[in-house]
């Protein structure tokens, strides 16, 4: 075999399948613009820092559904359907993706999750927008002696807030 | 009462605090989870009491149900998921007929969540044998193993359903006991209220466990049979008159 | 001694050999179109409702795994029971146990309501659902029995295959106990709920599995051309006959048991008489077509001598063992349930009455699907792997054989 020739076909099939194809994808990535939020349904604040729900909403829904449906432990802070009543307009349908406060993120970033099969998709007419939680405890709420460590280890974290501070929803 | 205002402030912190602590990310993605518990209220056994002496052909138990639960037929009886149904019963020596409601019987050992390979199927702390249809994966075998045929399978994809009680294509259901009322505290089902409202006041739902519940003094008083009962599935649902 | 068998793939280069993998390809993607289907539209396009939940798919699928489960008998005489004149079937055997499962858990899976939620089956658990059992007794089976493909197909780990054969023997045992179990275990159904059903499954285990094993066997040799003596073939007819009967005896068993029962006689007279289209499948193609016809086939001194009689039984058991399933899945189901003892019983929700049950043409295709899909399996793995020994003649598989001995009756063995 011709030495030359052989580098040669080296070269090509390295192009071929290694170069090329890296380099197209090299051009996709452009900058490309997230879908618009819903206006009218986005909610004026959420139960959670924005940085923390945005990355971490699946989690806490995933986390806590069980406890839901197995243990009664509602918690409407993280309730799924809270989440539809604030953020979805009430004719927002998740098969038309750009109506859907849900639907539009997840199919802009490719999340296929089958919540909807299920879940209804938009808020019943009688509950749009729950009143939001303040992440804190009731100001009548006294601590029980056993979560007094609780409340400090919060405190330190900076993530208990005192309850007036937001309570004024 | 004294229990209730128990349960209210521990579900406030729940509300607080539970909502701050999902919240602290001890490293990216792991998730400290709250360590206080607001479950089913303890040492309850929920279940209803119906008296078929007193049903008549009165059908409101199964539409205040299907409206409250979002359960929409579509015109395919055979394929149509229904929770409650209506059964008419007639003993063909002497010709007598009665008529009584029949939807899942929150049995203590469910015969659905044993056989259920995924567990998906499984009972409440407080007696509701509830399906989890985030883990069911439409097997059906729920349904060869139910002896009430108290199960349906959803034949087809859905849109609308009712916010609390979520429903879907390919995975079974049947009667959750209006959970979401519970868990509210109403301590009344649709079919109970409806039952009352409009038709005949046979059936009544309260806490088996407690004696001083209207539902414990009435079985104490007259007693109440299972449908089934040779199975020994101890069922949450218990007749009178048959 | 006897030689080492010689295993060869197949050249697999006519055009018989293309069309086949065509048309098993063919059936494949008429299944995937089914599942599809399906998953649009959900199981109402199909002739399961909330009376039959399991219908034709699941005949389909419960034969393939049952049959799976008994394809590997050969493979366990030899290595069981140390026959050495099916040793060279060995490997045969156990592929097609491998495949005829994979076969039937595609359509058990595509069959599912949420099919795409598979991954929840292998990570969620309820130890006490037999179903649960079975996921791990049929990957367990694959894996054991691909481990004793490899070991008998390895020179250097012959000599543990029969040490992995003896497990995979007992795992099939406890495996069609399983399968049975899945029926046994319903306390609510008067036509399940018997302890019988897990023997009778093991027993049609038998039967089916070894009509597949006869007809593949059968059809690849005559195709191929390679000699097929009539010595082993005498065996293994004789033995299907004797699985023949092992079924017809724990139907008897197990029908016997509910008609002394008066409370099961509105069952069994459903099952056996009433029922329409039950007792016609139950007597017409499950007793006469599928076990007392082939009984007169193989053991027939003269007919049973031909070939084309031998692959004629074993179809007709495949058909009456089908038709046995569907008596048993869908009769089981048709037949409405005692709730009321006692009282007649109506409702909107069709208590108290038979239901009707019509297959659609994508539950069919489905079940064709998964057949195919096993076939296919087999199909390309004798074509590129050596399971089929290269000759099969009386004097390969028994060197004491000779000519006088041809006529004399073969021992039925097992």
């Amino acid at each position: 075999m011709d030495p030359v020739k052989s580098l040669g076909r080296g070269v090509l099939r390295w192009l071929g399948f290694g170069v090329l194809p890296l380099s197209l994808l090299l051009g996709c990535g452009g900058s490309v613009e997230p879908p618009d939020m819903t206006e009218e349904a986005r909610g004026d604040q959420c139960v959670e820092p924005v940085d923390v729900i945005r990355k971490d909403h699946g989690k806490i829904l995933t986390h806590e559904r069980d406890h839901a449906v197995r243990d009664g432990v509602r918690n409407p802070d993280h309730g799924f359907v809270s989440c539809i009543d604030c953020h979805v307009a009430s004719d927002a349908r998740h098969s038309e993706p750009e109506t859907h406060f849900c639907a539009s993120c997840h199919t802009f970033n490719a999340v296929s999750v089958d919540c909807f099969e299920c879940h209804r998709d938009r808020p019943s007419a009688s509950a749009h927008l729950h009143s939001l939680n303040p992440h804190a405890p009731a100001p009548e709420f006294a601590w029980e002696a056993d979560q007094q460590d609780v409340t400090a280890t919060l405190a330190e974290t900076g993530l208990l807030l005192p309850p007036s501070e937001d309570a004024t929803q | 009462m004294s229990r209730k205002n128990a349960s209210l402030s521990r579900r406030q912190f729940i509300t607080g605090a539970a909502a701050a602590v999902a919240g602290v990310t001890v490293a990216p993605g792991v998730f400290l989870m709250r360590s206080a518990e607001e479950k089913t209220a303890e040492g309850v056994r929920w279940g209803l009491l119906i008296d078929s002496n007193r049903c008549g052909d009165c059908n409101a138990c199964v539409t205040a149900c299907h409206a409250e639960n979002g359960v929409h037929g579509m015109d395919r009886p055979r394929t149509d998921a229904q929770w409650i149904r209506k059964v008419d019963l007639r003993d063909p020596g002497t010709g007598h007929t009665r008529s009584l409601p029949v939807m899942c019987q929150h049995c203590e050992n469910p015969p659905c969540a044993d056989v259920c390979p995924t567990g998906a199927s499984f009972r409440r702390e407080d007696g509701i044998v509830l399906v989890d249809k985030h883990t069911c994966i439409g097997c059906r075998y729920c349904m060869m193993a139910c002896p009430y045929k108290a199960r349906s399978f959803i034949h087809e994809p859905l849109a609308g359903q009712a916010a609390h009680a979520p429903r879907g294509k390919g995975t079974v259901e049947s009667c959750t006991l209006c959970v979401h009322r519970i868990d509210r505290g109403e301590g009344t089902t649709a079919c109970v209220e409806a039952c009352h409202e409009l038709g005949n006041g046979a059936m009544t739902f309260g806490d088996l466990n407690d004696p001083d519940s209207a539902i414990s003094r009435e079985l104490a008083e007259h007693g109440g049979s299972a449908i089934r009962a040779d199975l020994g599935l101890n069922p949450g649902v218990r007749y009178q008159g048959i | 001694m006897t030689a080492k068998p010689q295993l060869r793939a197949l050249d697999g280069q006519s055009r018989g050999y293309y069309a086949l993998l065509g048309v098993l390809l063919a059936a494949i993607g008429f299944g995937l179109l089914a599942a599809a289907l399906k998953s649009a539209h959900g199981h109402h396009i199909t002739g399961m409702d909330n009376q039959i939940v399991w219908g034709l798919p699941h005949v389909f699928a419960i034969f393939l795994i049952v049959a799976a489960s008994g394809a590997l008998n050969v493979a366990s005489i030899a290595s069981v029971f140390g026959r050495r004149i099916y040793k060279p079937l060995a490997p045969l055997s156990g592929l097609l146990a491998v495949a005829l499962l994979a076969g039937g858990l595609a359509i058990l899976v595509l069959d599912l309501g949420r099919p795409d939620r598979l991954v929840v089956a292998m990570t969620h658990y309820n130890f006490k659902s037999i179903f649960a059992w079975n996921i791990f007794l049929y990957t367990g089976f694959m894996v054991i029995v691909l481990v004793y493909l490899w070991f008998l197909m390895e020179r250097r780990m012959n000599a543990h295959a029969p040490a992995v054969g003896m497990v995979a023997f007992v795992w099939r045992l406890v495996l069609t106990t399983g399968t049975g179990a899945i029926f046994g275990f319903l306390i609510a159904r008067e036509a399940y709920d018997a302890a019988i059903l897990a023997p009778l499954f093991i027993a049609m285990s038998f039967a089916l599995g070894l009509a597949v094993f006869l007809l593949v066997m059968l059809t690849a040799y005559h195709w191929t051309g390679r000699p097929l003596g009539d010595l082993i073939l005498r065996r293994l007819k004789n033995l299907l006959a004797v699985f023949v009967a092992a079924v017809l005896y724990f139907v008897v068993v197990y029908h016997l048991t509910n008609l002394y029962a008066t409370r099961l006689h509105g069952v069994e007279a459903f099952l056996l008489v009433s029922g329409g289209i039950y007792p016609l499948l139950f007597w017409g193609v499950q007793i006469l077509l599928g076990s007392l016809v082939p009984l007169v086939m193989l053991f027939h001194p003269v007919w049973s001598r031909s070939r084309r009689v031998i692959a004629a039984a074993s179809g007709l058991v495949i058909l009456g063992g089908l038709a046995q399933l569907y008596v048993i899945i869908i009769g089981g189901q048709a037949y409405p349930m005692d709730m009321f003892p006692g009282y007649e019983v109506s409702s909107s929700f069709h208590d108290g009455v038979v239901a009707p049950y019509t297959p659609t043409l994508v539950e069919f295709l489905l079940g064709i699907g998964g057949v195919g899909l096993a076939l296919f399996l087999v199909a390309v793995a004798v074509r590129f792997l050596h399971f089929l020994p290269v000759s099969l003649a009386d004097h390969k598989v028994d060197p004491h054989h000779s000519a006088g001995s041809a006529t004399e009756t073969a021992p039925a063995g097992g």
